[in-house]
Formats: structure tokens, sequence, C-alpha cells
């Protein structure tokens, strides 16, 4: 058990280096750098052009000027003491700038995870017991439609219906600002109120995906033996879909849900784009535009290191649910 | 397969819904845009005015960020030494008036009385001088162009003297955008950058900053109650985060946008709203490589193309009229004072580009219909630019090949573009950019300190002639030697054509007038000040 243990933390920090020298390479792929302003996009941009003894100072000051290698080493060296760097354009630290942000988008992360599983594992569920039905057929094909059109056209197309012509929810924002709040009560739902469009749009892309999965997996168990067992004694439908059923059609979609993670955050960056949601999403594309490597990296490994942990925790969430597995791991040991 | 044929349905039915969206169904006839200046000083005071956001930095002038419109948010909360009039002139601000000594080495500055910063701390010389030091030690995000100042100090309360090193035509225009902190709240700040104190705010400007979020991008300003000027035709005004502008503009939740060209039918024939154009000195230029291709250095090459390509064209196709046709002596011909009109102005004219290419040998041998040079090879060229001048590239790629000359297109993101124009790595290539126009672009004469964007170096061009007139043209401080050197180099630059301007961009601006009409007729930047108060 121990070997095996140490094995797995040798993967897991053998991916984290990976992660974390990928992370220091790829934006310095990018075209043209920080200082490299030949043009600016429209009219109503102002531009201030660095001479070159400007550039060459302030490329000295964010170490830009040194070999890949060095800039490497040094980089390791910061993370190691926690310190994400310095924002060249924000010109605050990198680690203030997530944390500012990170909660929202954590929040809508979650809360579309936790809509899409609680849906999908109803919809896959129903799908699976009337199996081959006009009603499952028709959900079937309304959620592949759904989940094949690419999440920020969904998320457009909500915000035109539901924000700009039926005007139910605001167009953008986390809330509503300079506003006076006569309860908590009332700053909640603002807050839930401009959330809502972006949770559905992100709930939504993950739908498709969970559904089926809850459709397969509840399919297969259906099958099984031990359920013609529980019909014989005479349970109800309901209690022999979800007690005994769902129960066991869960383990994968409990993995799914972990592993969707990655997939969530991915769809959260166009998502509040759409919605100009302060998130890191949002963060992102604007660093990405002014080539802010700093900021770009320390995002990038945040949000790596939160998809490792939540793959580490559904290894660990897996075992717990599925003995079997626990079992097989000591049987190889031996 | 039914499957199949119910998506494709659907997803035709999706296009229709997008497409129907987006244009409008108004079939009106145009309006003409209003003529009428909108008065400020008639403007009737409004409670809030809301406009899109954006984080741009806290308005200090160590806080804004060096891109975007920071510096116009920091303008709203403190005042500059003296104004720039319409017409570019230096006027009175905190200064109220000034001398200059025969030398021209001296300067004194009477600074007005009973003005208070808002912390209700009365403005004073000292705060003027002490800026000078502070901005001197830490320069600020725009610091102005200290270099021939000596010294700034405060000879009494009410009086700044300054010395310079030697005489400088350009100091008082400088001073128009030397901005005044106080004293009281930055003497003991010794990282200003990271100053993001209530206090930092302090200024003697028509507003107060009451509220800034960097994550959520929004700025909330409120009237200055004790404002020296003019009382601000605005009580608040709100910048709020905003995805979609048109949307939020249509909804109410936004009070003026930009639109381009496409969009304007939308709101022309409304009367609820009202369209500002204004020109700008940002344009499309095409540049060439002349150190690649040998043919790009022949100046009666330059000309064929510039007779080739249709710049009205362009404007009218491209940008719905809303442009201006480039100039080729490069000034914009209605903006900057300095245009020359008595430039050759190579009106379309394909068979003139064919007889200018005929006539330097530039002929089609084979038939191909693409010309070859001298020494046999074909005319046929790379043109790179980025995606949003795709539309322009393939308008050149039509003009040229009815000349004969042969054009494949490049089309990258424009980062990419910028470093390979930075490396050379082109043959043709368009960028797009505005600022200042200064004609040093075009020379080999080594920059000043602030450069603009429109200084993009034509690559492999050297001409003594050109260098000579745009040197003797930063010397001349008398106004009509100006005009007349710079008119100069405008004709030779004309002739020359280094690098073609297609066409300058207007800015196309609406607006709801029973919101508040106050909106400037000399800058199309919402955020001005000078929308807001009577300067």
């Amino acid at each position: 058990m121990g070997r095996n243990k140490g094995l797995k933390l040798l993967e897991y920090a053998l991916t984290i280096w990976i992660i974390i020298t990928l992370n220091f390479l790829l934006p310095r792929f990018l075209p043209g750098d920080p200082f490299l302003l030949l043009s600016s996009d429209s009219p109503d941009n102002e531009e201030i052009i660095m001479t070159q003894e400007q550039q060459d100072y302030y490329k000295s000051y964010y170490g830009l000027d040194k070999s890949l290698g060095e800039q490497y080493v040094t980089y390791l060296g910061q993370l190691l003491h926690g310190d994400l760097g310095f924002s060249i354009y924000y010109k605050v630290p990198v680690s203030e700038l997530i944390t500012g942000r990170l909660g929202w988008t954590i929040f809508i992360v979650i809360s579309a995870m936790v809509i899409s599983t609680a849906i999908g594992v109803l919809l896959g569920s129903i799908s699976a017991w009337y199996r081959d039905h006009w009603l499952d057929k028709a959900l079937y094909f309304q959620l592949i439609l759904i989940s094949e059109i690419p999440v920020f056209l969904i998320g457009l197309m909500i915000l035109i219906v539901f924000s700009a012509w039926l005007r139910l929810f605001p167009l953008s924002g986390a809330m509503s600002h300079f506003k006076e709040y006569s309860s908590w009560w009332e700053q909640l739902a603002d807050i839930l109120s401009h959330a809502f469009l972006p949770i559905l749009v992100l709930a939504i892309s993950q739908l498709g995906g969970m559904y089926l999965l809850v459709r397969n997996s509840m399919t297969t168990v259906l099958s099984k033996d031990y359920l013609i067992t529980a019909r014989a004694k005479g349970l109800t439908e309901k209690r022999v879909l979800f007690h005994h059923a769902l129960r066991n059609a869960l383990l994968p979609v409990i993995t799914r849900i972990f592993l969707s993670l990655g997939g969530l955050v991915g769809g959260a960056i166009l998502v509040e784009n759409v919605f100009a949601y302060p998130g890191l999403g949002r963060l992102m594309r604007e660093c990405i535009r002014v080539q802010d490597y700093q900021v770009v990296q320390g995002i990038f490994l945040v949000v790596t290191l939160l998809v490792l942990l939540a793959n580490f925790i559904a290894d660990q969430v897996y075992k717990q649910l599925d003995p079997r597995v626990k079992d097989a791991g000591k049987l190889r040991e031996g | 397969m039914v499957k199949n044929g119910l998506k494709k349905g659907l997803a035709l039915l999706l296009a229709v819904v997008m497409l129907s969206i987006l244009p409008g169904c108004s079939s009106s006839t145009a309006k003409s845009d209003s003529e009428e200046k909108n008065s400020l000083a008639n403007q009737k005071q409004v409670e809030v005015i809301k406009l899109s956001g954006g984080d741009w930095g806290y308005p200090t002038p160590y806080g804004i960020y060096p891109r975007g419109p920071g510096s116009r948010k920091m303008a709203l909360i403190f005042d500059t030494l003296l104004a720039t009039d319409v017409d570019g002139n230096p006027g009175a601000k905190l200064a109220t008036e000034w001398e200059k000594s025969e030398d021209g080495l001296t300067y004194t500055f009477k600074i007005r009385p009973e003005v208070k910063w808002n912390d209700s701390q009365a403005l004073t010389a000292e705060d003027v001088a002490f800026t000078y030091n502070y901005f001197k030690t830490i320069p600020p995000v725009n610091t102005p162009d200290f270099s021939k100042v000596a010294n700034m100090e405060a000879v009494d309360v009410q009086t700044v003297k300054v010395t310079l090193t030697e005489a400088d035509p350009k100091f008082l225009a400088n001073m128009t955008s030397f901005y005044i902190i106080p004293k009281h709240v930055w003497e003991s700040v010794a990282d200003p950058v990271n100053y993001l104190d209530s206090k930092a705010v302090v200024g003697t400007g028509p507003y107060k900053l009451t509220e800034y979020s960097k994550e959520h991008g929004t700025y909330r300003y409120v009237i200055n109650e004790a404002y020296w000027g003019s009382e601000p035709k605005a009580k608040e005004l709100q910048f709020i985060p905003v995805s979609e502008e048109i949307l939020a503009f249509e909804q109410g939740d936004i009070d003026r946008i930009s639109i381009t060209p496409d969009v304007m039918e939308r709101f022309e024939s409304d009367d609820e709203y009202e369209i500002m154009q204004y020109v700008t000195s940002w344009a499309y230029r095409l540049y060439y490589n002349m150190n690649t291709q040998p043919e790009f250095a022949n100046v009666t090459f330059r000309q064929a193309v510039a007779y080739a390509i249709n710049r009205d064209q362009l404007v009218e196709k491209i940008e719905r009229g809303s442009a201006v046709a480039g100039n080729p002596g490069v000034l914009h011909p209605t903006s900057n004072k300095l245009y020359n009109s008595a430039v050759e102005q190579y009106a379309n004219d394909p068979k003139k580009a064919e007889e200018l290419l005929d006539s330097i040998g530039f002929k089609d041998t084979d038939g191909d219909k693409i010309r070859e040079n001298a020494s046999g090879e074909k005319l046929s060229f790379t043109l790179l630019a980025d995606e949003g001048s795709t539309r322009i590239t393939e308008l050149i790629k039509q003009d040229l090949s009815l000349v004969g000359i042969d054009i494949t297109v490049q089309t990258t993101d424009s980062k990419t573009r910028d470093s390979r124009f930075a490396a050379g790595d082109f043959e043709m290539v368009i960028n797009g950019s505005g600022g200042g126009e200064d004609l040093g672009e075009v020379t080999n004469v080594k920059k000043s300190a602030k450069a603009t964007s429109t200084t993009a170096a034509v690559v492999g061009y050297h001409n003594p002639q050109v260098d000579q007139l745009y040197t003797d043209l930063q010397k001349t401080t008398d106004p009509a030697e100006q005009l007349k050197i710079s008119g100069e180099l405008q004709v030779l630059l004309a002739q020359e054509l280094p690098k073609l301007t297609l066409y300058y961009k207007n800015t196309i601006m609406v607006h709801r007038p029973a919101v508040y009409d106050g909106w400037s007729p000399d800058t199309y930047h919402n955020d001005s000040r000078t929308n807001f108060v009577v300067e």
C-alpha cells in the first residue's frame, strides 16, 4: 500500500512539474511581446508607445531580457515562495489579481456543476427508464443538439433572448453597482439574478455529456439481476429506480463530475466574456490581449492545479464509494 | 438520416434568427447627421450619466494603466497648469496668467486664487513646485517633457517661477499636460505606484472619485462642490461593466456608445437617437519593404500603385462613407492644421497606372495578365494584414490585378502582423494605427522620446531631402515657417510615396438627446471632461 501511494504521489509531482514548465513556455510562444505596439485596435484605444530605451528598461525590470533558462529558474524559485509574479499591465502582484476574481469563477463553476449534474442525472435516469420510448428519443435528440452548439454561441443566444428581448435578467456584470441595499437578502438576490444566466449557460454546456453518461450507466445497471430481485420484492418503481439503480449507476458520474471541472473552467472563460462577469476568464482574455505573461502564467497554473486537485479528489472519492477498486489495489500488491 | 435533416433545419432556423436580430428592420431613408453643435453651456444639469466602464487603473497620475482611457479618468479629478483651447493654443487653467522673459529662459505663472483641493485645503504655488520635483524623481505614467526645465519654485503663495536650460517653443504646450497633485498628500508617499488610499484622488478638478473596483471595472464620480470652474452638467458619472454595448445602450444601461458604419442604419432614422461623427487620424496605411523587393524602391512603381488603388471606393464600400480617403501627403485633410492641399492627389486612374508601369519596363510579356519586371520576374507580391483588414486587402487585390500586379494576401492576427512588420518579414503590409501625426516616420531622423503610434518605420527608405526638411521643421518655432516647411515636406512625400495612407476612419457615436445632449463636438471620448464641464 505504501509503495502504491508513493508511486501515485510521484505521478502527481511529475504532472505538476510538467504543467509548470508548459505554463512557463506557452505564453512566451505568443507572437509579439508586451511592449511591441505598432498598431492599435481602433480609434478608441490610445496607446502610449515606448522608446527603445524605455522598452529595454522595462524588459530588464521584469527580467524579460534574461535567457529563457534563467527566467525559468527564477520562475521556479518564485513559485516555491508562493510568489506568482507581478503584473506588467495592472502593476499589482498576480496573486492579488487572482484572489480578487477567483471567487466569482468558482461560484459559477461549482453552481453550474451542481445544476448540470442534478438535471443530467434526473433526465438521464428518466431516459434510461423509458429507453427507446418516445420520451427517451425526444430527450436524447434535444440534448445531443444542445451539446453540439458551442458554449459561447449558447451564451450569446441566451443573452439576447432572456436579457435583451425579455429583459428578465441583467445584461452583464456580477451585481448592480452603486446601489444601496436595504438588506443582505436584497443584495444576495441581486447577485443571484446576475449569476443566473452565466450559470445556466455553463450548466447547459456540460449537460449533454452528463445526461449521456447517466443514461448509459443506468441502462447497464437496470439490466442487472439484482434489480429483478428488487422488483420481485415488490418495491415501487421509484424506489427501484432512484434508490437501487441510481446509487450504483452513480459511480462513473462521480468521476465525471470532477473531470468535468476542466471543461467547466474552459467554458467559464467564454461565458465570463459574453456576460462581462468579473472572474478569471475575463482577466485571462485581457492579459492575453496585452501579453501580460505573468498573469497568464499565474491563472493557467492556478486553474490547472485546481483541476489536478479535483482529479485527486475524484480518485479518493471513487475508492471510498467502490470498495472493489481499493481491493483491486491490494490484490495487485499481493 | 432524419436526425441529420432535422439538425440542419434547426441550424438554419438559428442562423435566420441570428441574422434577423442584428441589422434591425428599419427601411426608411437615412436622416442626415445633426449639424447643430450641442451647446454645453445651454445644457440642463442631469443627475446621472452612465457609461461603459472597464478597469483602466486607479485614476491617479501613477495608478492609471498606460493603455486606454486611464488618463481621461484621471483628468476628471485633477487639473493641469494650462488648458488647451480648440485651436491648440495654451489657455488659463490652474494658472491664470504667465509671462515669458526676453531670453525665453524664465516663465512666471500666476496661480488662480481661491482654488481648493477637494479635501478643502487651498491650492498654492507650493503644490506646483512640489509636483514638478516629485514627478522628476518618480515619473508618473504620462510625464510631461521636462527635459529643458531646470527648476520650478514657488516665489510666493500665488506665483511660480520656472527656469529653463534653453528656450523651448514647446514649453507652454507641455504645461497643458502637467497635472498638479497636492503636496500635503503626496509628500509623505514613498511608493506612489501602489498608493491606493482615498487621499490619492484628492484633486482640484470638477469631480471626486467615490467608488472604484478593479475586478468589476467600475468607477463612480460625484460633483466636486468646491470646484473653481463652471458647474459640471452631470451630478454623477457612473462607469459600469458592459458585455454587449449596443444591447446595453438600447436598454438604457448606458447613455452613449461608439458604433461601426454598418450598424448606423439602426439609429439613423430614429428620432430618439442622435449620431455624431468625428474625423480621426487613425488610418490604414500600406507599407512596402524596399529592402527585399527592389521594385518597391522605384518611385514610379509606387506612384502607379497609388493611381491603381481606388481609395474613395475603399471608403464607400468598407466604411459606408464614414471615413476620409487617404492623403498622399500623409497628414489628415481636415483635422491637421498643417495640411497642404496642393499635393498630388493620385485620383483613381488605372490607365495612368498602366502607363507608368509600361514606362519603367514592367510589361506583361507572356500574356498571363501579370506584368514582369526588368529581370523577367513576375510582379507577384504578398500582402500581410490582420483580420480587421481583410476587406481592404480584397479590394486592393482587385484594383492591382486590373493593372497587372498580382497580390497574395496573408492574414494573421494583429500581434503576429506587428511582429513580422517589426522584423521586416513581409513584402507589403497594411497597418492600422492612430495618434498624433508625425511626419518623422518616413525619415531616418532619431525619434523623440514621445513617439506616436503612427510611427511605424518605413523599411528601406532613405531620402536625405526628406530628413533635412523634417529636421528643419522640428527646429522652427514660427507658425508661418512651420506651415511652409511642412507644406514642402508633404509635397515631397506625395511625390515619393514611401507609404500610402489608404483612409482615415471616422468615429461614430450615438446617444439619446433626451437623456443628455452636452456631448463635445471636439472629441469623441465619452469620458473626457469637456463633455460635462464648460472650460
